[in-house]
């Protein structure tokens, strides 16, 4: 029942990550329940600073700052 | 699914993250978002400053709040003031940046804490910060490899919601408050790879909730309290890799709940008495790998 970080492990695969992320997408971006920034980005995506005329539906908000050098 | 989606979602983001050196967000970088149903939010940078987004005023059913910061160094948190306007906060997730001064600040509702690789600048500490006060029904508190702590606040000790308290891999850790036993509802104790801890303060042993006990690897760590056995709740004691301790108390053959201890092997016959005497309790070896076979395989 309780246990330690001996008994932790994890891997993940990229393609899950494709996957969560195309499951995510599906919807206009204004309606999706999690939305994810796909990449990094300087600041935030231009698709969401054309649709902030409206609020945003999503649940889980993910926002991924840095740029590419 | 839905949460696995998301661990997915958040994990992925954490990968290749090696090179770029821009991240940081003003005041000026935000604009006016709106998310009105928006539970969990993740933020991850690169910066050493970062302003935290005015729209999660825009947020009031937030429950849980991510922060990771991807530099090498720890990045500075800027309008930290929004955390007053998170009512429904639960959890909160603090990674490479310096804990900011929580003084005047009230997360009513938050539930679990998770302090990651962050520099605390003793800004849990000093009069102004009543943790208790902040953070009135905390249950969670976890502190992981946070080199600067070299003892615990005291006021934590004063958090009597708190069920679970983990410090782990604090490399500098040398002792905790005398009066942490006043952790009435505590039940799980986890001080793991916590290398300059010697010894548990004896008022530990008032809590009678406490289910699990783990000083793995606190390589220095001698012995636990004489008084143990009032520990009427105690089920789990993960002491491997313990190899300062050289005994046992007496008084841990009245441990009524003991069910299970992992220990290595010089203080194994000593374990092995109580087992006798308490057929329910189950003694394990730990196993050693410390070898570098697995290179060449």
């Amino acid at each position: 029942m309780y246990s330690s970080c001996f008994e932790i492990s994890v891997t993940q695969h990229d393609v899950l990550r494709d996957l969560a992320l195309n499951l995510s997408n599906r919807e206009s971006i204004n309606e999706r329940r999690r939305l994810v920034m796909p990449k990094r980005e300087k600041g935030l995506p231009k698709e969401w600073l054309r649709n902030k005329h409206k609020p945003f539906e999503a649940q889980i908000v993910s926002i991924h700052t840095g740029t590419c050098v | 699914m839905n949460f696995i989606l998301f661990l997915l979602v958040s994990n992925a983001l954490r990968v290749s993250d090696k090179f770029y050196i821009v991240g940081e967000m003003k005041e000026r970088d935000w604009c006016k978002l709106e998310f009105p149903k928006a539970e969990v939010l993740i933020i991850n940078f690169t910066s050493k400053d970062y302003f935290l987004p005015p729209f999660i005023d825009k947020m009031p059913n937030l429950r849980a709040l991510i922060v990771i910061n991807y530099s090498a160094s720890y990045a500075c948190l800027h309008n930290v003031s929004i955390f007053n306007n998170l009512a429904n906060l639960r959890s909160l997730w603090l990674e490479k940046v310096s804990v900011p001064q929580f003084g005047g600040i009230l997360m009513e509702n938050l539930g679990k804490l998770f302090i990651v690789s962050c520099k605390i600048n003793n800004n849990l500490e000093g009069k102004e910060v009543n943790l208790s006060q902040i953070f009135p029904n905390l249950s969670e508190i976890t502190l992981d490899h946070c080199d600067d702590v070299t003892s615990l606040p005291s006021s934590i000790c004063r958090i009597q919601s708190l069920q679970n308290l983990s410090l782990t891999e604090c490399h500098n850790l040398e002792q905790l408050p005398v009066e942490l036993g006043a952790l009435r509802s505590l039940e799980i104790l986890r001080l793991y790879a916590c290398p300059l801890l010697k010894t548990l303060p004896p008022s530990i042993c008032d809590m009678t909730r406490l289910k699990y006990i783990d000083v793995s690897q606190c390589v220095n760590f001698s012995c636990f309290p004489e008084e143990i056995g009032k520990l009427v709740s105690l089920e789990k004691i993960d002491m491997r890799e313990c190899c300062m301790i050289k005994k046992v108390p007496k008084s841990a053959i009245s441990l009524k709940s003991l069910r299970l201890v992992i220990c290595d092997e010089e203080v194994f016959g000593m374990w092995k008495d109580v087992e006798k005497a308490k057929p329910n309790v189950h003694i394990q070896v730990s196993e050693q790998c410390f070898d570098l076979e697995w290179l060449s395989e």
